[in-house]
């Protein structure tokens, strides 16, 4: 007998469970212990008054991405890998299998922020600041506004607890509202805009309460803690209220029923595979063929866009919907009125995560096992298929969100801030910077083979590089022609790999 | 002289530690339906993905239509038919689509070709692809491997899944088709009988090489069960190779190749003894899990125990 057939068997359901997604879970944690470290240190610099901005901003900007990415993980992960038709023949209740996976998304999201915040505690632990000092890093994240302390004298611990309910609420609402769909793209699609239009939907309901004085509507804003980012982002309404337990109970109540619509519908429904048996083909049966793409360039772009143009169009619906809206919950904000900035802050903001993504669809298909042998097995010239898609899919984005900017132009020409000679280089150094999150994230993807892990690699990357820039340049911005420099470099290194990965098959979960 | 549609010479391909293809040899001659035999994970796919230019072998030559896959993939790939076992396509394209689709990327594609194979083969061109039923699924996938007319189609394994009555209707199609067209046929597959009406030349894979290659009706003639007394299997004669030998109360049932020889040799010595045809599902299982008592292979070596 070998050790294989030695093994015991798994003592119960759970451990069996647990050890499975322990198995596919294990990597993103380290990967996101990493990402987030590297934040850290890149935003903190080594200088002690610097900390609490650091810590502050890192753990937002991780809670977003963490909650959104892992919440896709956690709603679609089993169909994207065809796994789910097997968890679906297990003779357990599938919320089992659900629960399971969300409890350890929910550890792999949360352990990061507890690493930080520890090694925080620990750097004040070992330094010994000033009362003054500590005084003035304690009150930075209320200045900054973007996590609150709880009112927590050790300050870490608070931003901590801030950025555990940010990243809980995100990833519970993203697997309640993007579960079973195909894979984790479309996951994130449905589930980033179920919770933009649930913000914005608050937001209208609040600006005509507040216009039209509607009864009860002070007590209505007590929702917004059952809103995607929870009491992490209700704080800044409890603070005008006697008692914060309206708040919980309904932050409880809210999140209880995402947890229990995930738990009920996780598995339930048989997401078609590739092919199925259930449709008949005689209402579409037809005997004409069209012509055949005249070249393989054309049939390539044609290819590209399909896969690339819905989600750039719903994007830019979106965009236009929520810079339409808040616009128009703004007009008489004399500060925030402008519909150039609205739109351009909400373009830049989309067009970011819609960036990572599109970056990982444009070879999300191609790299799957059985498809690329289909494609691979005809006479295709890699190098061609691989820069007609890269193109392709950068034109797509480049025009949807071009489009959105030049109608921020349009309505707004006269603006000095158009005006300015700084302008060209702003724009040339924002083209840049999207294109090389594109780049990396379709490069990341490529070897990675994996859309969570690609991301996290990607905005590692990206971080990583920024910092080895700064480490190098003394400097951290990339205002100036050696940071022009230094992201073409990167943008074609990143190209380069990923043109390899894509002609040798090269990647990791093959 | 005509170059031969596939010639393999003394191939190995490992995967790390594990040796799939251990000096394979394998000769196809063009018009041929050839049928590629052996169990799953014998090495037959890999073995296809070599020949198509997709896997990189270790040692040896490949040569298809006299190109080298690792040189001129895409020459290759231009003159050759495939459909993978289970193939997978885009799901959000029509089957109109996919065929306008590929068309550009083969010189040779006949679009009339392409719409005649699809009307013979039932293909709905306005369906989706991941609306597609297993069976329709497999026909668009050798509409897609003819329509170019290649000289050499690869079927690998492509009834897989199937049921049997879509089965026979594919290999019904492939005869209707197909072979009254001159075309090379490489159809592997482990489903015996569903290759046995089609196919010309056989070989028979195991643990990474060809243990028999032969034309049908010849291995039909060649490998025979015979029984007879246990003690007379020595009677079988030295260029008698057993296959498989099993015990048949006080008999032996001995599966050999080179039949006519063994049965001359027992004729000339007077033993007693029953002959049975085989069909080519009993001939591969006997090549691929055949048990001789002792290991040995030559029947004067083999001592069977009453």
């Amino acid at each position: 007998m070998n050790n294989r057939t030695q093994q015991k068997p798994m003592r119960s359901v759970w451990q069996s469970l647990l050890w499975k997604e322990w198995h596919e879970h294990k990597w993103k944690l380290v990967g996101l212990i990493a990402l987030v470290l590297m934040l850290a240190v890149m935003l903190w610099r080594g200088e002690p008054v610097l900390l609490s901005v650091a810590v502050t901003t890192t753990l937002f900007c991780y809670s977003i991405l963490a909650g959104l990415f892992l919440g896709m993980h956690t709603a679609a992960g089993e169909n994207e890998h065809g796994t789910m038709q097997f968890l679906q023949t297990l003779p357990v209740p599938m919320r089992k299998p659900a629960g399971v996976k969300l409890f350890v998304s929910w550890v792999t999201v949360v352990v990061p922020v507890l690493i930080v915040v520890g090694l925080a505690h620990a750097y004040l632990s070992w330094h010994q600041f000033t009362p003054a000092i500590l005084a003035n890093m304690a009150d930075w994240p209320r200045r900054i506004g973007m996590f609150s302390t709880w009112g927590f004298e050790d300050w870490p611990f608070g931003v901590g607890l801030s950025g555990v309910l940010c990243v809980s609420s995100l990833l519970l609402w993203m697997a309640a509202t993007g579960v079973n769909r195909s894979d984790e793209i479309r996951a994130g699609a449905a589930g980033f805009l179920t919770m933009a239009v649930v913000w914005f939907g608050l937001a209208m309901l609040g600006y005509w309460a507040e216009k039209w004085d509607l009864p009860g509507r002070d007590y209505g804003i007590v929702v917004v803690a059952a809103a995607p980012g929870g009491l992490a982002t209700a704080h800044h309404y409890m603070e005008g209220w006697g008692s914060a337990l309206p708040f919980f109970i309904s932050a409880v109540v809210g999140h209880a029923g995402l947890l229990a619509w995930y738990l009920l519908h996780f598995g339930r429904k048989t997401v078609r595979p590739a092919r199925t048996l259930g449709k008949r083909v005689k209402a579409t049966k037809s005997d004409w063929l069209a012509p055949p793409r005249r070249s393989q360039l054309t049939a390539i772009v044609w290819k590209q866009v399909h896969e690339t143009g819905p989600l750039a169009l719903v994007a830019a619906t979106a965009v236009l919907v929520m810079a339409s809206l808040a616009f128009w919950l703004n007009k008489e904000n004399s500060i925030q009125n402008s519909f150039t900035e609205i739109l351009a802050g909400i373009t830049f903001f989309v067009g970011f995560l819609v960036t990572v993504v599109i970056g990982q669809g444009v070879f999300l298909e191609d790299l799957k096992p059985k498809i690329g042998i289909f494609w691979r097995s005809r006479p295709v010239n890699t190098t061609l298929w691989f820069f007609v898609k890269f193109f392709t899919g950068l034109t797509v984005l480049v025009v949807t969100f071009g489009a959105l900017l030049l109608l921020a132009y349009v309505f707004d020409t006269g603006r000095p801030y158009f005006a300015t000679d700084h302008l060209s280089m702003q724009i040339a150094f924002t083209v840049l910077v999207f294109l090389l999150i594109y780049t990396l994230s379709m490069a990341s993807y490529c070897l990675g083979r994996q859309p969570i892990i690609a991301v996290v690699a990607a905005l590692g990357i990206l971080f990583c590089g920024s910092y080895a820039f700064g480490f190098v340049f003394g400097r951290f911005d990339f205002d100036g022609y050696v940071g022009f420099v230094a992201m073409i470099v990167a943008q074609i290194a990143a190209t380069v790999v990923a043109w390899l990965a894509v002609r040798n098959n090269w990647g990791w979960h093959k | 002289m005509t170059q031969p549609a596939i010639d393999i010479q003394a191939v190995h391909k490992s995967f790390r530690h594990n040796e799939v293809l251990r000096g394979m040899s394998l000769h196809v001659e063009r018009g041929h339906t050839f049928a590629f035999l052996g169990r799953n994970g014998a090495g037959k796919t890999t073995t296809i993905q070599m020949l198509l230019g997709l896997l990189n072998r270790d040692e040896g030559s490949i040569r298809v239509l006299g190109l080298d896959p690792e040189k001129e993939p895409l020459a290759l790939r231009a003159q050759v038919g495939y459909l993978a076992e289970d193939q997978t396509m885009y799901g959000w394209m029509k089957c109109g689509d996919i065929l306008r689709f590929l068309a550009p990327f083969y010189p040779t594609w006949d679009h009339e070709l392409a719409l005649k194979y699809a009307k013979d083969f039932e293909v709905p061109l306005g369906q989706k692809i991941k609306h597609l039923s297993k069976g329709q699924n497999v026909r668009l996938g050798l509409v897609m491997a003819l329509a170019h007319r290649p000289e050499l189609v690869i079927l690998d394994d492509p009834a897989l899944g199937l049921d049997p009555i879509m089965r026979k209707q594919f290999n019904r199609d492939l005869i209707t088709h197909l072979q009254g067209e001159g075309r090379t046929f490489f159809y592997s597959s482990h489903l015996l009988y569903e290759v046995e009406p089609v196919a010309d030349v056989v070989a028979i894979l195991k643990e990474g090489q060809i243990v028999r290659q032969a034309a049908t009706e010849e291995l039909r003639r060649d490998v025979k069960q015979i029984f007879l007394p246990r003690e007379a299997v020595t009677a079988l004669g030295k260029d008698a190779s057993l296959l498989d030998t099993r015990p048949d109360g006080d008999e032996v049932a001995v599966t050999v190749e080179g039949a006519e020889e063994a049965i001359e040799s027992l004729r000339r010595k007077g033993v007693e003894h029953r002959v049975v045809d085989l069909n080519l599902d009993e001939i591969f299982e006997a090549y691929v899990t055949g048990k001789v008592e002792g290991q040995e292979t030559s029947a004067e070596e083999v001592v069977l125990t009453p």
